[in-house]
């Protein structure tokens, strides 16, 4: 820990009250994962035009329609759903980056995103949904393929905590139990407890929290209207 | 609130909010980016430790040393591992440690850091949740040390800007007091100037001030020589400078008739056959010798200033020596002065310039004194050989006769107290009573004596000073008894003496109630002729609330104006310049401008000697604040 000199200190401090508003605001609206869409539309809208507007439109009318189905219906649409309208993309060629993590708005608004881009986008329109955080997982996985191995990312999807996962996968529409895909084997996996402690999501989004990829994406959602 | 304190309270609460505010801020700033830290910490090291858990086999050994290895190796408060279902697979958790910090630190600025949580994979399978705890002492110890540092430097900052503030405060604010008497005093009509202070806005201030008194001393200045000619209009001869006869014989008589007046002599000197002289030498020969007589006798002062030279008639010049009980020396000295004249004049013969005097004492009727020293003069112009003749003192002989036995009776009358003050009421313009004027009585073998009884060999025994503290003992304990105030003299002698001085001063410093109600006087001519102790007393006196005055004021008055920054309470006119206030017009003039004077002062103008009853309506009518006198009654 390096000394805490009275400069650094002061500037930390100003940059801490600047955002304090806003985190007052966020602190005291309480749990609730809730998604100011009106924000996301405005946004969708003049960033990626009336394409990405309507995407954005049609998940949050899928997202309506899912609220009152079972956790099994809720996996298949939005598995669907986010498969057909976010093409399969690599970073270099979407975000010009060589690891880019995408908001769901983002992904919706480019109509393209990476393995990551489109679990992430399926992890938080479950957890919008309601099903429990315990339950989703992000897992890396190593994919066999016919050139040989990839990197790749899924979500899982665990009925009970002692069972076997189903794996959400960008590149395949329907939704498998981990054992009848041999093609994969998991090497990690996270979810955002942890991250979001006390249940209170989105805190303690301080400047240095961006460095890290996941926690990004956190703190750009949290711009975009999720709350 | 005082300008002092208010800038005080300014420069405190500004050094205080600068400092603490400071404090506060980077304790908190400190603490809140330490838990920042310390939760990224605690979040890297749980995904780092899950990520290998989750690589290797999950049997209990390796588990377990799995986490011990990081959990020792690291600094860590708690490792934590449980299944999916909540139970606790293994937990390890360091002691609690001393901190090194004390508890209210703690308290106050807790530091409150989230676990890091990861997840535990085996395979497929959720296997385990993994929550971490780094160790917190670090950062207590840290944000402790700063914010010591801080607080030394709060302190010593708070110190230093108190100390360099308070020198600057007081460096401000010193000019303050300086401006704040100045004005009083100009409130008190006491005009004095002072040095101008550096500060901008004083330095306006006390030039307008000192400008202000300038042009007041220099208005008294000329006022006061505008009144030193009426003054010589009113009471000299135009042709010779002495006093005219008329107010030659008031002062003559009103110094017989103060009660502390000593023996004295009076000499009469005369150009006889002067009418013989204006037929042969012509009017204007004869005046030009009066003119160097009158020259003559008035340069005898230059030695003494209290005598006084009058002429009495066309060839009658007199001198009054108070005080002075070698007449015959004295008359020698006239009679030489004149036969100077006359030589200068080539005026030959000695039976022309006959000098007679006599001895007085106080209380003698002053038709007896004149009438002993015509007799004497008489004398003078027979005899062939002797042309000075001098008469003893008349009447007035005092019980004892010998120093001795008067320094017994006077030291056994100071050591009994046997010290009494009569009371004679000073009246203000409208018949309200004043004070009363309080002259000694002393009980000397059994009787109590007047001052005039007693007075000359109090004198000349040097126990002046030791009559006048047993009167401020006394008036002081008198005054203790009443509401009334009360007037005492004191003496030249005493005021330049150590003893009464603190001997007065300890007294009224314990009857300060009684203090305020007393009136100090001092004759005008001890005043000026020892100015610095009487300034001093003056200020000492004032400051226990004491009013102070000068009484016999008279041929003096036109100096008034060198005291007029005392702030002296009161003046007592002597009875000889009374006289002249139902006389002529000139004398009528001169009282007028001495109380115009006064008042523009801020003295009070009281009459002394005042006889009959035309005399309070004239000197009211002159402007006169009060009177005293034989004509001057108290109405019961």
């Amino acid at each position: 820990m390096p000394a805490t000199d009275f400069k650094t200190i002061c500037t930390r401090f100003v940059t801490l009250a600047a955002g304090l508003s806003v985190l007052l605001l966020l602190i005291t609206s309480g749990y609730a994962f809730r998604v100011d869409f009106g924000r996301m539309h405005k946004l969708a809208e003049e960033r990626y035009g009336p394409s990405g507007q309507q995407r954005v439109q049609d998940w949050h009318k899928l997202l309506d329609q899912l609220s009152q189905l079972r956790h099994k219906p809720q996996l298949e649409q939005i598995n669907h759903f986010i498969n057909q309208r976010v093409f399969y993309s690599e970073d270099l060629v979407v975000w010009k980056k060589n690891d880019y993590w995408a908001t769901p708005l983002e992904s919706f608004g480019r109509g393209a995103g990476d393995c990551e881009d489109s679990a992430i986008a399926k992890y938080f329109s479950l957890l919008r949904l309601g099903i429990p955080d315990t339950q989703l997982r992000l897992t890396y996985v190593r994919a066999k393929q016919a050139g040989g191995a990839r990197a790749h990312m899924v979500l899982t999807y665990y009925p009970a905590a002692d069972q076997e996962p189903l794996i959400l996968d960008s590149l395949r529409n329907e939704i498998l139990p981990a054992s009848r895909r041999p093609d994969l084997f998991p090497i990690f996996s996270f979810n955002s407890s942890g991250l979001w402690v006390g249940g209170k999501p989105f805190q303690k989004e301080t400047p240095s929290a961006r460095l890290s990829n996941w926690r990004s994406v956190l703190t750009r959602m949290q711009e975009e209207g999720w709350q | 609130m005082s300008l002092i304190k208010q800038l005080w309270l300014f420069l405190l609460i500004i050094v205080v909010f600068a400092f603490g505010g400071t404090c506060l801020i980077s304790s908190l700033g400190a603490g809140s980016y330490l838990e920042q830290q310390l939760h990224l910490k605690n979040q890297d090291n749980a995904a780092s430790l899950a990520l290998a858990i989750t690589q290797l086999e999950k049997d209990p050994v390796t588990l377990e040393l799995l986490v011990s290895a990081h959990f020792d190796s690291g600094h860590y408060r708690q490792i934590q591992l449980t299944d999916p279902s909540g139970n606790v697979i293994i937990e390890l958790t360091n002691p609690p440690v001393d901190y090194d910090v004390p508890n209210w630190f703690i308290n106050l600025f807790p530091i409150q850091v989230d676990a890091g949580v990861a997840q535990v994979q085996d395979g497929w399978r959720q296997f385990a949740t993994l929550t971490l705890y780094s160790h917190d002492r670090f950062a207590y110890q840290e944000l402790w040390r700063s914010s010591k540092h801080l607080a030394i430097w709060f302190v010593s900052g708070l110190i230093f800007c108190g100390g360099v503030g308070s020198i600057i405060i007081r460096r401000i604010t010193r000019p303050v007091g300086e401006v704040i008497s100045q004005a009083e005093a100009i409130g008190e009509r006491r005009f004095v100037t002072i040095t101008e202070p550096a500060t901008q806005e004083f330095r306006r201030i006390v030039r307008a001030m000192n400008t202000l008194s300038g042009r007041i001393r220099a208005m008294l200045e000329a006022e006061a020589e505008r009144l030193e000619k009426l003054r010589f209009a009113a009471h000299y001869d135009p042709l010779t400078g002495a006093l005219d006869r008329q107010h030659f014989i008031d002062t003559l008589e009103s110094l017989l008739e103060h009660d502390e007046t000593r023996s004295g002599s009076l000499i009469i000197g005369r150009v006889t056959g002067l009418d013989d002289l204006n037929r042969q030498l012509g009017r204007q020969v004869v005046d030009q010798v009066l003119v160097r007589i009158g020259e003559r006798l008035i340069n005898l002062r230059e030695d003494q200033p209290d005598w006084l030279v009058g002429r009495l008639s066309g060839a009658d010049f007199a001198l009054l020596a108070p005080e002075e009980n070698d007449t015959l020396q004295v008359a020698q000295r006239v009679a030489t002065q004149l036969h100077l004249a006359a030589d200068e004049a080539n005026l030959a013969g000695e039976r022309l310039l006959p000098v007679g005097g006599t001895l007085f004492n106080p209380g003698e009727e002053l038709s007896a004194v004149l009438s002993r020293a015509d007799g004497a003069l008489i004398m003078a112009e027979r005899g062939a050989d002797m042309a000075v003749q001098v008469s003893a003192a008349g009447a007035k002989s005092p019980g004892q006769t010998n120093l001795t036995s008067w320094r017994k009776a006077l030291t056994d009358a100071l050591e009994l107290n046997d010290v009494k003050l009569a009371e004679y009421p000073v009246l203000g313009r409208e018949n309200d009573l004043l004070h009363h004027e309080a002259p000694v009585r002393l009980r000397l073998d059994g009787n109590w004596q007047t001052a005039a009884t007693f007075i000359p060999w109090v004198a000349r025994l040097g126990l002046l000073p030791q009559l006048d503290t047993a009167v401020i003992h006394t008036a002081l304990t008198e005054l203790n008894k009443r509401e009334t105030c009360l007037g005492v003299n004191i003496s030249g002698e005493a005021l330049s003496d150590k003893s009464f001085r603190q001997e007065a001063l300890q007294a009224l410093k314990e009857n300060p109630h009684a203090a305020t109600k007393l009136w100090v006087e001092i004759p005008e001519a001890a005043a000026f002729r020892q100015l610095d102790e009487f300034r001093s007393l003056c200020r000492e006196l004032k400051s226990f609330g004491c009013k102070v005055g000068l009484e016999h004021v008279g041929s003096h008055f036109s100096r008034i104006n060198e005291l007029h920054d005392l702030g002296l309470d009161f003046i007592k006119v002597d009875a000889a310049l009374i006289r002249g206030a139902t006389g002529n017009h000139a004398s009528q003039a001169f009282l007028r401008g001495l109380c115009t004077i006064a008042h523009a002062i801020g003295l009070n103008v009281i009459a002394e000697g005042v006889r009959d009853e035309k005399e309070p309506a004239c000197l009211i009518n002159l402007g006169f604040d009060g009177m005293t006198g034989p004509g001057v009654r108290e109405n019961t």
